[in-house]
Order: structure tokens, then C-alpha cells, then sequence
């Protein structure tokens, strides 16, 4: 698949990763290229060890490539200093994790402030900006909870809350139904679908073939290639 | 706008574990404490020997005669003679008056009263001694010229002596008896209190000639000469006078052991030596807020193990190093400050308890700036003790924090 830089959420070329484990060098990923264009909506799928969160991690700026070039919304952002990867993750990648990550001891809406806050938004235009996007995700009656208070589905509505309260180029999410029974799982999925409508570009990694085939393209990974994927 | 946040987002950290991070300040609470409940005391010790001093009048001069430690241990000792007052009595013109002081010996007398009996010190001394050794009288009358000039054998007792001789304080007219000889009390000198834990009333008063008469043949008493300078004569005027009548002995020899002391000069000494005193114990126990120091680095670092996955977030939704940096380090600062708050407290509470409990010294609080002082080295040790921690927590893998469970 190919588009321009222009229209492409994200552009990965010949991205590689080798670790170091006991003096052997391990291959994560391998000459890896793709194109995600813009409100696109892609599953990665792959066995245990294919490189999959190898390459999530790249892609969110948490890790950087041995070689290539990872282009983020037109720039080229494959060797960052650490403030300056930190910055734009925080403005233009929004996390989604199988485990959710909410900070236990702050309440919903304290938990949604968090990325802006850190990019130093005034509190009280942050808290404006999180209550909306809790009203996005239907969570507007319950921002004065605490996370321990919540079911596991509405916990990932926090997360979704969060994760787009910056407004981000792209939203990765990591096994987001993994913790989730399966009623739940296909009501976060169904937001998904909502974002995606709205032109959200998300990129999910999953195992569930499931949750990959309500995707509008899913790819596969293994030995840290892609394998295949489809339209 | 930041700072307030940082420290607003450190108090919400340390309110999660309120009896920890009560624990961890504790060692910082008692250091800050003890720190400036010592420098408190020593103030008030220092005000209360100025206040002793004060009492004896600033404008009196102290002839007294030195003996060094090497001196001592020669078995020399330098005096001041009987000769030496008398040749001042006769001869110094810049003095209005003149008032001998010497102790009988230089051991302690056996005064007795019934089957009391004490050792205590026996002072001759005259009437202007009153004023210079400020001693105000309970009961009865001081010590006069006529006592002085006829020997007669009177005393006056210090407070101290009277409960220990199992007298009451209506006691003058009674006798008493020094080393065998009778002698009436005329008079109880009023409680002072003590001095450096020296108690101030443990003497007893004979008129100066009565000494000199009680003395073996062979004795030499080394007197203690106060001086009050004629009105106009200045005091470095009279110290010239005093030296020149007494730089050189009966066969010619140098006294330069011979010193002339203002009262303010003597509290000067006292003063500086509780100073001193303060500082050094100050120092001392500042080494316990380095002990609380260490206990506070001993949390963060347990608590930067224990919040991997939180700083793994953090630093998913975009914080950086720097910040990490700091919120860990201002988590340290607020965990000593606010230990060093309530440290002042405590301290200054502990201050005025133990001079409220201690006779003698006046209600004190530690002066400003050990306040200041302290606070501020507690916030340095929380510096210090949240760096190593802060540094750790800053170079923590998100990529490895967020795969922890």
C-alpha cells in the first residue's frame, strides 16, 4: 500500500529493531515498511514474540528504531531527543492499554486532565476539555469517581477519554478488549467504529481475529515482518 | 502556575500513604526539633547569665589575680595580698569606693547549726558588696563598716545555706558556728538561682576584717577587688591606676597576671562561652537530621520501585525526564519541609517546657533565625535525600514499566 506524506497518518521505511539479550542480538523487527493513511483504521495481529509490540512502541515514540525512518504526520521523527519525543507524544498519540492504566488514586476526570496538564494546560481549561471528552465516550455522570469504582468497561472509556482529550494524530491501542468480557468488548469496539466514523486514525494490536475483523484493514506479523494484510 | 502544580500533585502523593509519609518525616520532625529546642536553650541561658551580670552594674571594675594552668601544676598560685588592697585603699584616687573580697580558704568552710553541718564557702566581704554582688536581703540587715571595723563575728547566709543548715527564714539572731567559732546571723540574702548549674546561693557572708582576723598567720587569702570609678574618671583611667600601683611585687617582679575586668567584659566571657556552646551542640544534633535525611532517601527509593508502572504512564501521556525529575524531588522537599515545620514546632514547644520546668532560666523561644535555619536544612536534606531517588525514577524504561503488572 502506498500513499504520499501527505495523506499518511504515519510512514514506516526499513524500520528495524535489534536487542542486545546476553551479548545476542535479537531481531524485533525486520525492514518493516507501512503506510497508514489517514482515518484509517488498522488491526496488527500476530503469535506471541512476532514483534507486534515491539512495533506499538515505535510507533508511540515509548522506543526508538535501530534503522529506518518513521515518519508521524509528515515528520520525520526517528531520532528524537527524549523532551522532544515526550512532547509529541503527548500532543499526537493517544495510548489505549489491555490493562487500562488509570492512576488509581486520582478520579476520573484528574485521570483525563493527566496528558494535558503535562503538556502545561492551564487546569481550568483542562478540566473543561476532559468533562467533554468523558460526554464523548458517555461517562459525563461519573468523573468524580475513582477508578476502583468503575467496571472494567467504563475504566476503558476512561482510558478512550484520555487518550483523546489531546486531540491525537493517532490513537494505538494495545489488546484494548483483552480485560473485557465480551458484551463490553463489542460496546468498546462499537466506540471504536464511532471514532473511526469521526476520522479518527487508530492503530490496534489484538490476538482476537474477532475484534481484527471488525477493523477496516488488518495486518499480520510474524518473525518481525509483515506478513499480510487485507482491505 | 507550575511550581504550584508540582507541589500541589507532591502533597496528593504523600496524602495516598498519610502514616508513611508521616513516618518518614518523624526523622526530620525530631532532628529539626532538637536542633532548635538547643539553640533555644542556650539563648535562654545566654539572657539569663547577661541578666546575672547586668545585676551587678556595668560600671564595676574587678581586680583579680590570674593563675595559669602551668602555674598550677608548678603548686604556684598568684594572689592578690591584703598589702595589695591596702596600697589601693591608700593610694588609688581615681575610685570612689573599694571593696575587698576574699574566700577564707580556698576549700570549703564547715559551718554548723545543731547536727547540721556543711561544707560551704565563707566570704569576706564588705558592705558595698551588697551592691556589686547583687544580693538582695529576705530578712535582717547586711553586713556594715561598723561590723567590719569592730570584727564583729556576724553573718549573713545565703539562701542555699539556710535550708541546709535546717534553718528557717526567720532565722536572724540565732547562731551558727564556723570551723568551731560562733557567729550570729544578722541576716538572709534572697534566693538567686543558679548560674551554669552553679548554685548562686550556697555562701555565707563575714565582714571582711572578721576574715582577716580568722585567718592563720600564715595564710594568704588572694583577694577579689571591686572598684567603682569616681564620677568622670573613665575606666580605662582607673585600669591604668590599678596597674601602675600593682605591675610589680615587694621585690620588683613583673604581676602581669593581674587583671582589671569590667562586669560587661566578664558577661562577655559567659555570654560567648554559651554561644559557643549552642553552636557546638547545634552541630551535634544536626547530625540527627542527616540521619532523617537518610530515612526519607530510603522511602523515595522504595517508592520509585513501587510506582514503576505509575511513571510508565506518566511518561506514556508525554511527560518528560525533567518532569519526572522534579515531582520526585518535590515529594522529597515537601515530605522535609513539612517535617521541618512541624520540627519548629515541636522544638519551640520542647523549648519552652524545658525552661518553664528548669529554675533560673526565663521563658524562651528560640530565636528566628533557628527557625529559619532549620527549615531551610531540612528542605537541603530533602533535596539531597530526594535526588538519587528523582534520578532513578527519571531514567525508569516506559517501554519496561507499562509490561510490569
Amino acid at each position: 500500500m502506498s500513499a504520499s506524506s501527505a495523506t499518511c497518518a504515519l510512514r514506516l521505511q526499513g524500520i528495524s529493531k535489534v536487542y542486545d539479550v546476553e551479548d545476542v542480538a535479537v531481531r524485533a523487527l525486520d525492514h518493516v515498511d507501512l503506510d497508514v493513511p489517514r482515518n484509517d483504521y488498522v488491526s496488527i495481529m500476530g503469535a506471541s514474540g512476532s514483534g507486534k509490540s515491539t512495533l506499538l512502541n515505535i510507533l508511540g515514540l515509548l522506543d526508538t528504531p535501530t534503522t529506518g525512518r518513521y515518519e508521524l504526520g509528515g515528520m520525520d521523527v526517528s531520532a528524537l531527543t527524549e523532551p522532544e519525543a515526550a512532547k509529541i507524544r503527548g500532543a499526537q498519540i493517544g495510548f489505549i492499554f489491555q490493562s487500562f492504566n488509570l492512576l488509581p488514586r486520582m478520579d476520573v476526570v484528574r485521570n483525563v486532565m493527566l496528558p494535558l496538564t503535562l503538556a502545561g494546560m492551564h487546569t481550568a481549561e483542562a478540566r473543561e476539555r476532559a468533562f467533554h471528552a468523558l460526554d464523548d465516550v458517555g461517562l459525563s455522570g461519573r468523573t468524580a469517581h475513582l477508578p476502583t469504582q468503575l467496571s472494567g468497561g467504563q475504566k476503558q472509556r476512561v482510558a478512550i477519554a484520555r487518550a483523546l482529550c489531546t486531540q491525537p494524530t493517532l490513537l494505538l491501542a494495545d489488546e484494548p478488549t483483552g480485560a473485557l468480557d465480551s458484551r463490553t468488548a463489542l460496546e468498546i469496539l462499537a466506540l471504536f467504529e464511532k471514532l473511526h466514523d469521526e476520522g479518527q486514525t487508530i492503530v490496534l494490536v489484538t490476538h482476537d481475529s474477532n475484534v481484527a475483523a471488525r477493523c477496516r484493514r488488518s495486518l499480520t506479523m510474524s518473525d518481525g515482518k509483515i506478513m499480510a494484510g487485507h482491505a | 502556575m507550575m511550581l504550584a502544580r508540582t507541589l500541589g500533585s507532591a502533597l496528593g502523593s504523600l496524602r495516598d500513604h498519610p502514616l508513611r509519609s508521616f513516618l518518614t518525616a518523624l526523622g526530620i520532625v525530631v532532628g529539626v526539633a532538637s536542633v532548635v529546642a538547643v539553640i533555644g536553650l542556650f539563648a535562654g541561658l545566654d539572657r539569663m547569665v547577661g541578666d546575672q551580670f547586668a545585676g551587678m552594674g556595668a560600671n564595676v571594675l574587678q581586680v583579680r589575680a590570674e593563675t595559669s594552668i602551668e602555674e598550677e601544676m608548678r603548686g604556684e598560685r598568684n594572689v592578690i595580698t591584703y598589702d595589695d588592697y591596702q596600697r589601693l585603699s591608700a593610694r588609688l584616687t581615681g575610685a570612689s569606693a573599694i571593696s575587698p573580697v576574699f574566700e577564707l580558704t580556698d576549700g570549703r568552710q564547715s559551718v554548723r547549726h545543731g547536727r547540721s553541718e556543711l561544707p560551704t564557702r565563707v566570704i569576706a566581704a564588705t558592705r558595698r558588696y551588697q551592691g556589686s554582688g547583687s544580693i538582695t536581703l529576705a530578712s535582717g540587715r547586711f553586713l556594715s563598716d561598723e561590723d567590719s571595723h569592730a570584727r564583729r563575728r556576724v553573718v549573713v547566709l545565703g539562701d542555699g545555706v539556710v535550708e541546709r543548715l535546717n534553718l528557717t527564714h526567720d532565722a536572724v539572731g540565732e547562731f551558727i558556728q564556723i570551723n568551731n567559732q560562733w557567729m550570729k546571723v544578722i541576716g538572709i540574702a534572697a534566693p538567686k538561682g543558679r548560674i551554669l548549674g552553679f548554685s548562686q546561693d550556697d555562701f555565707v557572708l563575714i565582714p571582711f576584717e572578721t576574715g582577716v582576723s580568722l585567718l592563720a598567720a600564715s595564710a594568704r587569702p588572694n583577694l577579689t577587688i571591686s572598684l567603682t570609678p569616681r564620677e568622670g574618671v573613665e575606666n580605662a583611667t582607673l585600669v591604668r591606676q590599678v596597674n601602675a600601683l600593682l605591675a610589680r611585687d615587694t621585690n620588683g617582679r613583673s604581676r602581669d597576671y593581674i587583671k582589671v575586668e569590667t562586669s560587661s567584659e566578664l558577661a562577655g566571657t559567659f555570654t560567648n562561652i554559651t554561644r559557643i556552646g549552642g553552636v557546638v551542640a547545634g552541630c551535634i544534633v544536626a547530625v540527627s537530621l542527616l540521619v532523617g535525611g537518610i530515612g526519607v532517601m530510603n522511602i523515595m527509593l522504595v517508592s520509585v520501585t513501587e510506582r514503576t508502572r505509575e511513571i510508565g504512564i506518566y511518561k506514556a501521556l508525554g511527560a518528560t525526564r525533567k518532569q519526572i525529575r522534579v515531582q520526585f524531588l518535590a515529594e522529597s522537599m515537601v515530605v522535609a519541609g513539612s517535617g521541618g515545620l512541624l520540627g519548629v514546632l515541636m522544638g519551640c514547644l520542647l523549648c519552652l517546657a524545658v525552661s518553664a520546668l528548669v529554675p533560673g532560666l526565663p521563658l524562651t523561644l528560640p530565636p528566628w533565625w533557628s527557625w529559619l535555619l532549620a527549615f531551610l536544612f531540612s528542605a537541603a536534606v530533602g533535596v539531597f535525600a530526594g535526588y538519587l531517588p528523582a534520578m532513578r525514577a527519571a531514567s525508569v524504561d516506559a517501554v519496561i514499566s507499562l509490561r510490569r503488572e
